[in-house]
């Protein structure tokens, strides 16, 4: 495998400045809860905004409503926002694999119904992949999608679902036939579509972000069909390798590592310089590769073992480097303190372990390398 | 990178350092192919022409320290195009005929009044067979002398490579003067290193591969277990990442200080980290002289220790960072600081 060097441009560079010009005005500290990455808080007026600036749905058509413009400059405006912990809750799965998704393999009436909601920020996306019985083996997905009577009557249950009480929509993986892989198909389930039924599932830190959601007896038209029937493996393999390769990977603890960079304790501790040091070191790499990721994907590229190879040891670097702030800090976080950073040092430190398991763990993603070195 | 240079140079290198043989013990350079590859010019890559060099870039000059790393080739390719261009870089004249090598790591080398210089030269690559020696003398003066007229005290690193301690009682250099900088020296000859390390980490990812493919233990190729499988996919994480770093700082003839550092820092890393998984994949075999693994391994140990001291790269580092008006900013913006001290 290669992935080959490359800087911004001065237009990229330019962008870069913008979106940090802007942010500091919009997102003023203390004025927004602070998140952890791609699991900022959900805040649809934030979402409005940003797609104002037209920082969302970037790489989608012009004539849809996007930006047409690049993986590197939507890379170049998630950089900012993850590293302001910005409350990117509400949009970030649509901007990030959903509205792609539904350009690639959607049907011309999808694009003009979906395409610009996402890209004002005003649509939600969640994915329904995961099932009691169907989690990193996927291709166990059980929940049913039958047609009788000219509509499709779906059935089943999806669960660890990021987001899915505030989604607008429900982009679900279910099973149309009896092939492994080439049984299943994906659908667009609007999420107050009647039979529809969400649950929280309280997360190990309190929060009621993620989801159980029940389909009974749900009746879609084939308007709901994403791509082909028994086209979904694919469409969802190539949506996961979006999900892989970005910064989001690598970022989630960006605020925490901001705030510990300029704190006092820093500053006067030899012994946390040089973890600083190291830290940054392996940020600046793994940043690099990110960006040769994206160029890649610019060129038409599809990169799916690079982006799984960053990703496994980005991944597992994110809980290294808290696990540095950790041992500086010198007592238990509390995630009731008063002290809004000792309580995101506190929910990172529980949560920390979902970054090497959520779009597909450690183990997993090591198979995919080890597939992908194979067939070179 | 796939450089015109490494396609050119693909045959040469197959034939004189192949991979399909243990590597071997290193020698004096008489006893290399040294004479091969400086009929070649590739001792002077990244050295102008019109001072008597081959010509070529930077980028060049990584392309061809990676495949160097690739072949474990046994001569002293970072010091001799390093020496070679901070003698040009000096004002200095080159012999093309010569070979040189400089130091890995900071003489303590007087310039007396007289013009002779007087003191230790440590940690040289086959310092006691080329034909001399470049130094930055205390003043930051550029030296170059004959190892002839230096009283040696042999020695080797990790891999058996010659390197060789010089000491010099009013010696009257071959020549002296100005114009490189010990630190630009050093970053120079830091991305050439880590260029060879990245060369030989995806030798040591090949070797690993190959072998889990072949070896059958439990009835199937020990590389359809999921545990070895880890270890293929973490060496050849570090191949791939050390290689992007190397071709990163490439990209400019005189990467910046920050970048170097943290660029030295990850590759002693990756390099320990990706010799300990090679190893682990490999088992005994790869512990022995006859196979090839140890050629790259004690290698790694040796280029990774020549980084340079990587508590004191991570503090500096890290006080960067925290007098950065944003940690960030310091990783994505492309205008770059100083490093502090």
């Amino acid at each position: 495998m290669n992935l080959v060097p490359t800087t911004l441009t001065a237009e990229e560079q330019a962008l870069q400045a913008d979106v940090r010009a802007y942010l500091d005005e919009r997102l003023a500290p203390g004025t927004y809860p602070v998140g952890l990455g791609m699991a900022g808080d959900v805040d649809p007026a934030f979402s409005r905004d940003l797609g104002a600036q037209g920082w969302i749905g970037m790489a989608l058509p012009t004539e849809y409503g996007g930006g047409g413009r690049t993986a590197v400059e939507r890379q170049i405006v998630v950089e900012e926002l993850l590293t302001r912990g910005a409350p990117v809750g509400f949009h970030w799965t649509a901007d990030r694999q959903s509205g792609l998704n539904i350009l690639h393999n959607g049907t011309e009436r999808q694009r003009r119904q979906l395409l610009p909601g996402i890209a004002r920020g005003e649509l939600s996306f969640a994915i329904g992949m995961s099932e009691p019985d169907a989690g990193s083996d996927l291709a166990s997905v059980r929940s049913k999608a039958v047609w009788e009577a000219d509509t499709w009557r779906i059935n089943g249950t999806k669960i660890w679902t990021s987001n899915a009480s505030t989604a607008t929509h429900l982009l679900c993986l279910f099973r149309t036939g009896e092939g492994r892989h080439d049984g299943l198909t994906q659908f667009i389930v609007p999420r107050d579509t009647p039979g529809v039924t969400v649950a929280p599932i309280p997360f190990i830190d309190g929060t009621r972000h993620f989801c159980e959601v029940a389909f009974e007896d749900v009746r879609l038209s084939d308007d709901a069909r994403l791509g082909e029937v028994g086209a979904g493996w694919g469409q969802n393999t190539s949506e996961l390798a979006l999900e892989r390769g970005g910064v989001d990977r690598w970022m989630s603890t960006m605020p925490l590592l901001e705030h510990w960079a300029r704190s006092e304790g820093v500053r006067s501790s030899e012994p946390a310089q040089i973890d600083l040091g190291r830290v940054l070191s392996r940020l600046w790499a793994y940043r690099g590769m990110s960006l040769s990721i994206a160029r890649l994907v610019d060129a038409g590229s599809f990169p799916v073992a690079e982006a799984a190879l960053v990703k496994e040891m980005a991944t597992q670097f994110e809980q290294e480097s808290l696990a540095l702030v950790r041992r500086h800090y010198g007592r238990t976080p509390s995630l009731t303190s008063a002290d809004p950073w000792e309580a995101l040092l506190a929910q990172a430190l529980l949560v920390g372990p979902s970054w090497t398991l959520r779009g597909g763990t450690t183990e997993i993603l090591r198979t995919i390398i080890s597939k992908g070195l194979i067939r070179r | 990178m796939t450089s015109d240079l490494t396609d050119a140079l693909a045959d040469f290198f197959n034939a004189t350092w192949p991979t399909d043989t243990p590597v071997q013990e290193p020698a004096p350079l008489h006893q290399t192919p040294w004479s091969e590859f400086a009929a070649l010019g590739l001792h002077l890559v990244g050295v102008a022409e019109d001072v008597g060099g081959s010509g070529g870039t930077i980028e060049d000059l990584v392309a061809l320290a990676v495949l160097a790393g690739r072949h474990a080739a046994d001569v002293p390719v970072v010091e001799s195009t390093t020496a070679a261009w901070a003698l040009t870089r000096a004002g200095l004249p080159l012999d093309p005929s010569a070979s040189h090598s400089c130091p890995v790591t900071r003489s303590a080398l007087a310039v007396d009044d007289d013009g002779t210089v007087t003191g230790t030269v440590d940690d040289v690559p086959w310092g006691a067979s080329v034909d001399r020696v470049v130094t930055i003398a205390d003043d930051g003066r550029t030296v170059a002398f004959r190892p002839t007229d230096a009283v040696v005290r042999p020695g080797t690193d990790l891999a058996g490579q010659p390197r060789d301690t010089l000491s010099l009682d009013r010696v009257t250099p071959v020549a002296i003067g100005t114009g490189v900088s010990r630190d630009l020296l050093g970053r120079r000859a830091a991305t050439l290193r880590i260029a060879l390390t990245a060369g030989a980490l995806q030798a040591a990812s090949e070797l690993t591969r190959r072998y889990v493919s072949e070896r059958v233990q439990f009835g199937k190729p020990i590389g359809a277990f999921q545990a070895v499988q880890a270890h293929v996919v973490q060496i050849e994480q570090m191949a791939v990442m050390t290689t992007a770093i190397a071709e990163r700082l490439a990209l400019q003839e005189d990467a910046p200080d920050i970048d170097v550092a943290a660029a030295r820092l990850v590759t002693a890393e990756n390099a320990l980290v990706g010799a300990r998984a090679a190893h682990q994949a490999h088992g005994a075999i790869g512990m022995t002289r006859e196979y090839r693994l140890q050629g790259y391994t004690r290698r790694l140990h040796t280029w990774a220790g020549d980084l340079g001291e990587q508590l004191e790269l991570s503090r500096r580092l890290g006080v960067t960072a925290a007098h950065s008006p944003s940690f960030a900013h310091l990783i994505f913006d492309t205008d770059r600081p100083e490093l502090r001290s």
